[in-house]
């Protein structure tokens, strides 16, 4: 029985443990602030009811596109990385890794435009405010104090 | 001069790390793009051309604009080019380029120059920085016939919709004209263990559908993708009496794909499914002496499944272990010259990959295979005969922009 045999034969058996192994790995916990939800800043011409009923995770993995009223969404981020962590987990279910590589996905196939990113909430707010159809994470809610905003709070599971 | 390509691209790829590129944004034009340089080193077998003495033919490179105008119409095109051992020649082509208008979430009309849907990953399979693997499962992403459905001039409706308590649905219907390149060589790589080359590709009319199921259940997917086409090649071949051209009919080209994934933290399980058809007619010339060369008729089926397994342990490192099985039969009609005949080839790979993400930019993997089978492997590249099984080492860097 040569080597390539051998692997053949046990094969079958190195995937199955390799799934077990993978199935069974303790998985990274979820941030603590997930479950105190997190928040999105909208503007102010898109109705907060707009989030719902289909969630604020098929609006940031792009499977929709536009608010109902027809105005294309436009994404909007932290670069902070332990803030988008917090925040992608929350609303899309993913890691910072799966999101970004998801939107690759997308605009290599040529199927739409990635999402902003900005460096501080005071410029992705700024943002939100001046481009009709905008959304995107917040952190401190009580800062956000424009009037061409609203800020929706959302929880992991609920879109409301 | 392959020397020199490859020393051009290396360099390219090192250059492209020092400055650090970023995602280019010109207010609502958007720039991406990639650059990957990979090397294979294969034991037995050139797995692919030259890969038993190490090689650095394998690479991509592509760059992508994407301009977003008012609400509903988003324009786009990507520039690619590529290296797989024998096949790709670092001819730049254009990838994709569409018009797209969006009405509704649900109803979204394409037009341009499209990939055709395969399976989860075929739109974006020379995207290296997408995936821990470096080759995705040949078992399903069959390198060595990808030029045969990659792409397509065609006309494309699409959408998402969503039900709460039925997750969401996504699809796309799309009808047209293959766009297949022979200046890349991936059909001439397919027929030159028969003695031919590629002079020419004429395609017909293509179709395809995809439709994938967002389930209720976070990080589950289903798909299916569906597609069919017809296409000519012409050019010189060695038949069974002596030198002369041919015309190969293509016809019924049907390959289907089915899918699942789920994602649960840093874990993902993907198995994909494939089941492949066509049937093919060789019409050759007469010999220079007159006498006439019979047609072959060849009728191909294929099927391929994978199963892998990926988990990231941390934000620099990810690894993918699967196994994947890709199985042809191939019924050859010779006419009056010879009896049906059947062969039957398979390949079984057992893959192990590992991605270190040196940032969100760079990347740098190192794969190895295990490979049974001789389906995939070339006569043709392999002069002195093909062995039962191998194994292949894989080294690559990418930067993605």
């Amino acid at each position: 029985m040569n080597r390539f045999q051998r692997l053949r034969l046990r094969s079958p058996l190195a995937l199955a443990i390799l799934v077990s192994a993978a199935a069974l790995w303790p998985l990274p916990p979820l941030a603590t602030e997930e479950a105190e939800g997190v928040s999105v800043v909208v503007h102010g011409a898109t109705k907060p009811e707009a989030l719902l009923p289909d969630g604020v995770a098929d609006i940031f993995l792009g499977n929709r596109r536009h608010w109902p009223d027809g105005t294309r969404i436009k994404l909007a981020l932290l670069k902070s990385e332990g803030s988008q962590k917090v925040f992608l987990q929350t609303a899309t279910g993913r890691s910072p890794k799966q999101f970004w590589s998801h939107w690759r996905h997308i605009v290599f196939s040529g199927r739409g435009l990635m999402p902003k990113v900005f460096s501080t909430e005071e410029e992705l707010v700024a943002y939100v405010a001046a481009e009709k159809g905008a959304v995107g994470q917040v952190l401190t809610t009580n800062q956000v104090a424009r009037s061409q905003v609203s800020v929706v709070r959302i929880a992991r599971g609920d879109d409301e | 001069m392959r020397t020199n390509k490859t020393f051009f691209v290396a360099g390219a790829v090192l250059a492209a790390t020092c400055f650090a590129v970023s995602a280019v944004d010109l207010g609502p034009v958007q720039v991406h793009g990639t650059l990957s340089q990979g090397y294979v080193h294969s034991t037995r077998n050139h797995y692919i051309e030259d890969s038993r003495d190490g090689t650095f033919d394998l690479r991509e490179y592509g760059i992508n604009g994407t301009f977003a105008v008012g609400d509903n119409v988003t324009l786009g095109g990507q520039v690619f080019g590529r290296e797989y051992g024998a096949v790709g020649e670092d001819h730049v082509y254009l990838d994709w380029l569409s018009a797209e208008y969006a009405w509704r979430d649900w109803f979204v009309l394409r037009g341009g120059k499209l990939k055709v849907p395969y399976g989860l990953y075929g739109e974006t399979r020379d995207i290296d920085s997408l995936r821990t693997e470096v080759l995705l499962p040949q078992g399903v992403y069959i390198e060595y016939i990808r030029g045969a459905y990659n792409s397509a001039w065609a006309g494309a409706v699409s959408g998402y919709a969503a039900r709460e308590g039925l997750g969401g649905f996504s699809y796309s219907l799309q009808a047209g004209v293959r766009d297949m390149d022979e200046d890349n060589r991936e059909i001439e790589r397919v027929l030159s263990d028969r003695g031919m080359d590629v002079a020419a590709i004429d395609e017909d009319a293509a179709v395809a559908a995809a439709l994938t199921w967002h389930t209720p259940i976070e990080g589950l997917r289903a798909g299916a993708t569906w597609s069919w086409g017809e296409f000519t090649v012409a050019g010189d071949a060695q038949s069974l009496l002596g030198q002369t051209t041919y015309d190969a009919d293509v016809r019924d080209q049907i390959m289907a794909v089915g899918s699942v994934e789920y994602l649960r933290g840093a874990l993902s399980l993907v198995s994909e499914y494939m089941y492949g058809t066509f049937d093919a007619t060789y019409a050759y010339a007469p010999l220079a002496s007159g006498q006439a060369v019979p047609d072959v008729e060849t009728a191909w089926d294929y099927w391929g499944a994978y199963l892998k397994v990926d988990y990231r342990f941390a934000d620099w490192l990810a690894v993918a272990a699967g196994y994947s099985h890709f199985a042809l039969k191939e019924m050859m009609d010779f006419g009056a010259l010879a009896a049906a005949t059947t062969e039957r080839t398979d390949q079984r790979d057992l893959f192990l990959s590992s991605r270190f993400d040196v940032t969100d930019n760079l990347i740098l993997k190192l794969e190895q295979h295990f490979v049974s089978g001789t389906a995939g492997i070339f006569d043709s590249e392999n002069p002195d005969g093909v062995k039962d099984d191998c194994s292949m080492t894989l080294v690559k860097a990418s930067y993605v922009f």
